[in-house]
């Protein structure tokens, strides 16, 4: 029976107060991160080399970036290859950095939720697997640069002698690539480690028992449940991975000496930065623009796969049953049987 | 060795092969455990050498010369121009910390906003969330920019802050913790005894979500931190007394001329002592957060 | 208590908030934008207005001291503030500024913009955007042009009651250079840049025979007998010392002989001269005539110390105390020390150079002019200057007079007057035409290219002008053909 008070509330409607919690989220969402998508977006089909004034030139910007542009055209040539070069070393280090990590993550993941080997100091392990990923990367760049530099006074280049031809890491092509993939790796391994754990210890516990009393290994138990059922984090963990490797800037961008950044290793957020901030004065808004609404789509049709794999199974089978008993229902409409 | 093993079926050698793997995990592990601290341990480690010792020889072995290493930072004007480890570690504190406490803080206001009341626009609200949850900064930077440029906030605080505001994975999150292990009669309860709503999320709400709030706070306070991007998009003059701690470990890194090793060291090892010992004292949070959270930035 | 404070934060932010809202409703309109740049072309006007009334009033009360009168930038801030991406210069300008004018002392500051020069470049534009104290900056000759052709952020000299007559004792090159398209003076130099080649007095005995700087400029008096000695070094030290430092050292001799400018009426210029240079490249880095390490990095100093080069391209600042040569040498105490000397090297070059622009925004008329008077116009203070710290000041007369003197001295240069060598090379530095507004993202693009032709990542000579051309082509305002 409800008191006198509790009907008094009932009757209140609290709707008001949801707009006012969320309220403040959206004033500064809308000032702070949409207006400037939608200001990319108006951008993106504005001139370049100037702050203000800028012209209206349609989709100029998007063709020269995408299109092969004409011969002598060096500009769009310049613009052109750039984009793409820093899109093709954005995929080749992501590549290069996801699948050795995934792997290891995957394989310490395993060993560490292992029923069967009790290993202590796990919680060390872990520590200090995860440590790399929270060293601010201008500090990771700068040391990075020291171990691996250039020089021949460079903590590797010391470590292979002083007869042999030092190693250039930094401004070679692949030995750069990699050793940014290894970067990479070495920040984020722990990360997804822990994540791929707390995936496989929401597998239910009794499925590894039971595997276990049917003398199942270790290889049948991973290739059999923990994998099979991993999936879905997996796949998580890759689309998320993706969209983050497409923001992938720090490390490229920093990971170098001089004024020159390192093409073998720019991806495509150095070229959307570089285009609007190398020159303050004459800005190429309009490119670097262009750039981030290519940026846009790709991570909006990857974050709806997230969506996608990540959807709500139950409300998932839920539909389908609906849909079927529509079906049904229609079938026997169709047929002139009854309708219950 | 392990308890579990008891309905070990008693194959021969089952035990000993056991025993054999575990050694190789375990050498894996070291292996992996020297990778990821070596590095770390060379910047401690030249930190304390002076820059002729450091050129052309490599040492695991610290040497006396770190607070020559620091003299150098702060007497070489070279290095104190822009290196100052207490103004950088002042303001990364005051953006890092601000930030924090505005994510968490709105972020669990929405959240609550999201999960307790019923209101038309619930919905399409949280679905605009999760549309944007994954629209990366990037791609706005340019808009950002120019808004900047237009708003007269270049070389402000406010626009590395006041955006912290809205933090949509975070109210994913949080909006997710709480529909799992929120009991929403408490609210209800707390209406009856005549609190307002503002008031309720104050004195019930908050208390209650505190281990989804620290993780949190834990994660934003670091990232922000480390977030040289947005800083160096904002802070576009460089000055002394405005710069935080990666974009002075950035000059260093660019510093061309007379650069002295040891002090290049000393710099970076001092960038990264505050989120190391953060680390190191909440680690146990930190990674209980990353498993329940799936945070990635 | 602490509900207060949280709702207090809250009502701030949101406070923040709702006025960033409101402003950005107002910027975005264009009418208002225009409106403001209206208000702008006002106060310059207004400004222009008083200059003119100011000049009048000057005509007519003769007896009013000239500089006071002729100075159109008020005298209003409290600090004189130095924008510069290096300390080495305007600290020591400072110190020895100060000195001489007691009234000053403490008034002056060196700011800090970027890491480099390259830096400083991008650095400036957004540090005036940041809308800080500027009174003076110093500029680069790659990048002068962008600078001093933008009235937004230079004032010509003028304004702060200089003539073009004021500068007539400085090496002509520097008035040109600070001269912008359409004649206006706004930078000056306080220094002339002539470089020359520094070598290890030891190893040139060893390998040539080479007692005395003379002996030694036989051996690389030109590019021939230059390569012949890189060779014989070479090969006597069994491939362990190359005859050039780096590839940039080689670099700065020959960008500065280019015959012609990198551009011409903003279309790029690609001639026999880059084939040239990058062929010569190409040979020095395959048969080691030159160290494979980097300019700027640490490998450029250790180079110094242990055999592996005999000498560097140098100029005129990297030869004081605490500077790169100092470096090479290990600082005092170092295995090196004091066991260089120099010569002029097979061509005449100059590297660089720094120029004194002022701010629209300057609000310390008085105290600028006098400062840049200091180190630009006025012989005595120039030339004690010169002493002070070392530098190779901008006024021939002043030099000659030190040359004559014997009043220098170089330690890191086992006492030789540096001066003496440079002076005669300083007299034939021309740039006449030479400077572009593009020249420092066209040459940092072509160095890179021809670095990395060097090393072999591109497979012929077109293949890397083709790159150059590309990456010169995204320079905003250049056509590349």
């Amino acid at each position: 029976m409800a008191t006198a008070a509790q009907r008094r509330i009932k009757s209140v409607s609290y709707a008001k107060y949801g707009y006012f919690f969320i309220l403040p989220f959206f004033i500064v969402y809308f000032i702070f991160s949409l207006w400037p998508l939608l200001q990319t977006f108006v951008l993106a089909f504005h001139s370049n080399g100037a702050r203000t004034n800028l012209t209206f030139v349609g989709l100029d910007n998007f063709r020269t970036i995408l299109a092969t542009p004409a011969e002598n055209d060096f500009k769009a040539m310049g613009i052109h290859e750039t984009f793409w070069k820093y899109m093709k070393n954005t995929v080749i280090i992501w590549v290069g950095n996801f699948i050795p990590q995934i792997a290891l993550s995957l394989l310490l993941a395993v060993w560490f939720t292992d029923l069967r080997v009790k290993m202590p100091g796990k919680g060390f392990f872990k520590v200090v697997m995860y440590m790399p990923n929270i060293i601010t990367a201008a500090s990771v760049a700068g040391l990075f640069l020291s171990l691996f530099g250039n020089s021949s006074y460079s903590v590797i280049n010391t470590l292979r002698g002083p007869d042999v031809e030092p190693l250039k890491i930094i401004t070679d092509m692949w030995q750069s690539r990699v050793l940014v993939m290894f970067i990479q790796v070495w920040m984020w391994f722990g990360n997804t480690m822990i994540m791929l754990m707390s995936g496989i210890q929401g597998i239910n516990e009794s499925l590894f028992e039971a595997a276990e009393i049917d003398g199942a290994n270790t290889h049948q138990t991973f290739w059999r449940i923990t994998f099979p059922l991993l999936k879905t984090i997996m796949v998580y963990t890759l689309l998320t991975s993706m969209i983050g490797g497409l923001q992938m800037f720090d490390i490229p961008y920093m990971l170098h000496t001089g004024n020159v950044i390192n093409e073998h290793i720019a991806t495509v957020a150095v070229f959307v930065y570089e285009m609007f901030h190398k020159n303050f004065a004459k800005p190429s808004f309009g490119y670097s623009a262009a750039a981030s609404v290519i940026l846009f789509v790709i991570t909006s049709i990857l974050g709806a796969l997230v969506f996608w794999v990540q959807r709500d199974k139950d409300a998932m089978e839920k539909a389908k049953k609906r849909r079927q008993a529509i079906k049904e229902a229609k079938r026997k409409a169709k047929g002139g049987g009854f309708s219950i | 060795m392990s308890k579990k093993i008891t309905y070990d079926d008693g194959k021969g050698g089952y035990q000993g092969k056991l025993i054999f793997k575990s050694s190789l995990i375990y050498i894996a592990l070291i292996i992996l455990t020297l990778i990821c601290l070596v590095p770390i341990l060379i910047l401690v480690v030249n930190a304390t050498r002076l820059h002729n010792d450091i050129i052309g020889h490599v040492s695991l072995i610290p040497s006396t010369h770190l607070f020559d290493n620091l003299r150098t930072l702060k007497e070489n004007r070279l290095y104190n121009v822009f290196f100052d480890p207490v103004v950088g570690m002042r303001n990364s504190l005051i953006v890092a910390g601000c930030c924090c406490a505005l994510t968490v803080f709105f972020s669990g206001l929405t959240a609550y906003g999201l999960v307790v009341y019923d209101f038309k626009l619930k919905g399409p609200a949280f679905v605009f969330i999760l549309a944007v949850m994954m629209v990366p900064t990037q791609v706005t930077a340019v808009g950002f920019m120019n808004l900047l440029i237009k708003m007269n906030l270049l070389d402000s605080y406010i626009p590395l802050i006041v955006p912290s505001i809205a933090a949509p994975a975070i109210v994913f999150f949080m909006r997710q913790y709480m529909l799992s292990s929120f009991p929403l009669d408490i609210i209800e309860a707390a209406r009856i005894d005549g609190s307002n709503e503002f008031r309720t999320f104050l004195t019930i709400s908050i208390p209650m979500m505190k281990p989804a709030f620290a993780v949190q706070a834990i994660f934003c306070f670091i990232q922000k931190w480390n977030d040289y991007y947005n800083q160096s998009i904002v802070l576009v003059s460089g000055k002394k007394n405005q710069l935080t701690m990666p974009m002075m470990v950035q000059k260093v890194i660019a510093i061309d001329r007379n650069a002295d090793f040891g002090a290049n060291y000393a710099a970076i090892f001092l960038s990264i002592i505050p989120v190391v010992v953060i680390y190191i004292v909440l680690s146990k949070f930190i990674i209980g957060g990353v498993a329940a959270g799936g945070v990635k930035e | 208590m602490n509900k207060l404070k949280k709702s207090l934060a809250l009502v701030a932010t949101l406070a923040i908030a709702s006025t960033a809202f409101y402003a950005c409703g107002t910027t975005s309109t264009p009418a208002e934008t225009q409106e403001s740049q209206e208000s702008v072309t006002e106060e310059s006007t207004e400004e222009s207005e008083t200059e003119e009334s100011e000049t009048e009033a000057s005509e007519t009360e003769e007896s009013k001291e000239e500089a006071v009168a002729d100075i159109a930038l008020p005298e209003t801030g409290d600090k004189l503030s130095i924008l510069c991406w290096t300390p080495d210069d305007v600290t020591k300008m400072i110190e020895h500024f100060e000195k001489a004018n007691p009234d000053y002392a403490g008034k002056c500051e060196y700011v800090n913009v970027g890491s480099n020069g390259g830096e400083a470049r991008e650095g400036y534009a957004n540090y005036f955007a940041g809308g800080e104290d500027v009174d003076l900056f110093v500029l680069e000759a790659d990048w002068i042009l962008e600078y001093i052709n933008n009235d937004e952020y230079t004032a010509p000299l003028s304004d702060l009651g200089f003539s073009a007559s004021d500068f007539s004792g400085n090496y002509a090159y520097t008035v040109a250079i600070g001269t912008n398209n359409d004649g206006v003076l706004k930078g000056a130099s306080w220094q002339a840049t002539p470089g020359g080649y520094v070598y290890r007095t030891d190893l040139a005995e060893k390998y040539l025979g080479a007692k005395t700087p003379e002996e030694m400029q036989e051996f690389v008096k030109d590019w021939a007998t230059f390569e012949e000695t890189a060779a014989k070094v070479k090969k006597d030290s069994e491939g362990k010392t190359a005859l050039v430092d780096t590839l940039g050292g080689l670099w700065q001799v020959w960008q500065y002989n280019r015959s012609t400018g990198w551009a011409k009426d903003d279309a790029l210029i690609v001639d026999d001269y880059c084939k040239e240079y990058a062929e010569t490249a190409k040979k020095y880095w395959t048969e080691g005539y030159v160290t494979k390490e980097d300019q700027w990095q640490d490998g450029w100093y250790a180079i110094g110390q242990d055999d592996s080069t005999l000498g560097y391209f140098f100029c005129t600042w990297c030869l004081g105390e605490g500077s790169m040569l100092s470096n090479a040498e290990g600082g005092e105490g170092g295995s090196t020390y004091g066991k260089y000397a120099i010569t002029a090297g097979p061509s005449d070059w100059a590297w660089g150079g720094s120029w004194l622009a002022v701010s629209p925004n300057c609000d310390n008329g008085q105290m600028a002019h006098d400062f840049v008077k200091h180190f630009t116009v006025d012989e005595a203070t120039m030339e004690d200057y010169a002493l002070f710290k070392g530098e190779f000041v901008n006024n021939p007369t002043v030099m000659e007079k030190i040359v004559n003197d014997k009043s220098n001295s170089n330690k890191l240069l086992g006492g030789q007057d540096q001066f003496s060598v440079l002076f005669e090379s300083a007299k034939g530095i021309n740039m006449d035409g030479k400077i572009t507004q593009y020249d420092a993202q066209i040459k940092a693009a072509f160095n890179d290219a021809v670095t990395k032709y060097a090393k072999g990542d591109y497979a012929s000579y077109d293949d890397m002008i083709a790159a150059f051309k590309k990456e010169a082509a995204k320079i905003e305002g250049l056509t590349v053909e």
